[in-house]
């Protein structure tokens, strides 16, 4: 076994991308069955992308919870498997870029489909709210949006998973400290919804797109190091059947 | 291959008990050694340490002559089955679980595992969670001997096992140790079933060293003797008596010594009957002691 490379996600990647797809078309038959019973139902046309808000809405939150998953349920099988507990760090660091860059994808496809379905139906399909992206054409907007909030959203979710196995008095701080992080980065990136609106009464930055990506990255590494450093000695416990 | 294992003056302090105190083991390797205790003994602190799921509070645990905890190169070689077993994703199937085992082990056998599965009769068409725990305990089973790694370890793993099975996990443990000779620590509440296969014995009580010794040599410092109370303690002067049982004029009573032959040819010419005493005996009389002394 070679120690000195950072081991490969490629299996949990494979595991939770797969799940992340079905989640997402199970997601998207939910969000076009909205649509086609708001066009029926209301007095006005479909106008905008109901997958633009449901996607941004559910996928940080879903990647938080993949993160409390992978370190609450999988870490300890990995330890038991004869993994270190600093290789499983560096495979959850090279797990985090793909994995939000997947979801982020799994996005796309989603209102790209979206958008032949209104097309069909006679819709009209723009993007509402606060996004980055400023049409239904900007995919790579559509794509930052998403891939620079789940990270950090990922990011903490593994925190907060090492922080229940290891020292569970420290979420009192943690929880509050996440917010803030992905507070900031929605804040940063102009959007609305989120936990920017909590922050936005305490503080207000201009938003900036560049600025948003650096933090997004620098949060992320600040959140799986703090991980890394609350799983050093963590004790695996049994698990009764 | 096989591993050498040392546990040099290791403490593990939880909040409330001492699971192990100053403890200091050496073992070779290369044998089945049977680690036996009462419950809360230690057993499966002292082998949790060597599976590196934890740290010890002070000490060193040494594979290999190497520090164990969060090495990259031992860890891999190292795998400990216990009794849940929490090696299996019991969301998924018996090919996820067999997949992500070869994955990890860097000795993994598929065939053997495959053989395994069919000897055991795992189902491979349903999750593992509605496995019973017999069927469970069979495939941390498959999953600790198809790993082959140098030092494995199986924790009271065969819990929910109809006899037959624990029959064929126990024939399988020495066939296959026999083809890859390695380190294997058993640890185990069902002494006289799997007594035979350890070459070695430990014993430990209150978090400390009882007892190691090999199994025959450990067997043989011990006797009962049983005949008349008054021959019996005469014969037996200066020795400690364990599990003394007292009818009458009639008294039985184990010996464990380093004299035991020339204790059983006296016995024999008093009069007494002398008779071997099984591991399963040996143990119950070694960690009762307290209770013994009082019943004296």
């Amino acid at each position: 076994m070679n120690v000195s490379t950072w081991p490969s996600p490629k299996l949990m990647l494979r595991d939770h991308l797969a799940f992340a797809a079905m989640t997402a078309g199970g997601l998207f038959a939910v969000i076009i069955a909205i649509a086609v019973v708001y066009d029926i139902r209301s007095s006005d046309d479909v106008d905008q992308s109901f997958w633009a808000e449901a996607v941004t809405g559910v996928a940080p939150p879903y990647a938080l919870g993949i993160g409390v998953y992978l370190m609450v349920v999988t870490f300890p099988r990995y330890v038991l498997y004869g993994e270190t507990r600093k290789r499983f760090f560096q495979r959850i660091v090279r797990f985090s870029i793909p994995f939000s860059l997947g979801m982020a994808l799994l996005g796309l496809a989603g209102w790209l489909l979206e958008s032949v379905i209104y097309r069909i139906a006679g819709w009209e399909h723009t993007i509402g709210g606060s996004h980055l992206a400023r049409s239904t054409r900007d995919a790579p907007h559509f794509v930052l949006e998403l891939f620079i909030t789940i990270l950090p959203w990922f990011a903490f979710g593994a925190l907060f998973g090492a922080i229940y196995l290891g020292r569970q008095s420290l979420l009192i701080a943690a929880i509050p400290l996440g917010v803030l992080g992905v507070g900031l980065v929605s804040m940063l990136l102009g959007l609305d919804e989120g936990p920017g609106g909590f922050v936005r009464s305490v503080f207000e930055p201009e938003p900036s797109t560049a600025i948003a990506v650096l933090l997004s990255l620098v949060i992320t590494i600040a959140a799986l190091w703090c991980m890394r450093i609350v799983t050093r000695d963590v004790a695996i416990q049994s698990q009764k059947a | 291959m096989s591993l050498s294992v040392d546990f040099d003056r290791v403490t593990v302090q939880f909040d409330d008990r001492r699971a192990l105190s100053d403890l200091t083991v050496h073992l070779d390797g290369g044998k089945i050694y049977g680690l036996l205790g009462r419950n809360g003994a230690g057993k499966s602190t002292l082998l949790s340490l060597l599976g590196a799921l934890r740290k010890p509070t002070s000490g060193r645990v040494l594979v290999d002559g190497q520090e164990l905890f969060e090495n990259d190169v031992l860890t891999p070689q190292v795998a400990l089955i216990r009794e849940s077993p929490d090696v299996l994703d019991t969301d998924e199937k018996l090919d996820y679980n067999l997949e992500f085992a070869a994955q990890m082990r860097p000795g993994w056998d598929e065939p053997y595992a495959r053989e395994l599965v069919r000897k055991f009769a795992i189902p491979d068409d349903q999750k593992i969670d509605t496995f019973s725990r017999g069927q469970r305990s069979a495939l941390g089973i498959v999953i600790g001997l198809a790993s082959r790694t140098p030092l494995t370890m199986f924790d009271e793993s065969y819990l929910g096992l109809d006899t037959p099975s624990r029959y064929l996990f126990y024939q399988e443990l020495l066939a296959d140790f026999m083809r890859f000779q390695r380190t294997v620590i058993v640890s185990t509440h069902l002494i006289d079933e799997v007594a035979p296969l350890f070459e070695e014995t430990l014993i430990i009580d209150s978090g400390k060293l009882l007892v190691q010794g090999e199994t025959d040599a450990l067997r043989a410092r011990a006797r009962r003797f049983t005949g008349n109370a008054g021959t019996v303690d005469e014969v037996l002067r200066g020795e400690q008596q364990r599990g003394v049982q007292q009818l009458g004029s009639t008294k039985s009573a184990v010996v464990v010594s380093d004299r035991i032959a020339e204790l059983d040819t006296e016995g024999r010419t008093a009069g007494l009957e002398v008779e071997p005493v099984g591991l399963q005996d040996l143990f119950v009389y070694l960690t009762q002691e307290q209770e013994v002394a009082v019943q004296r």
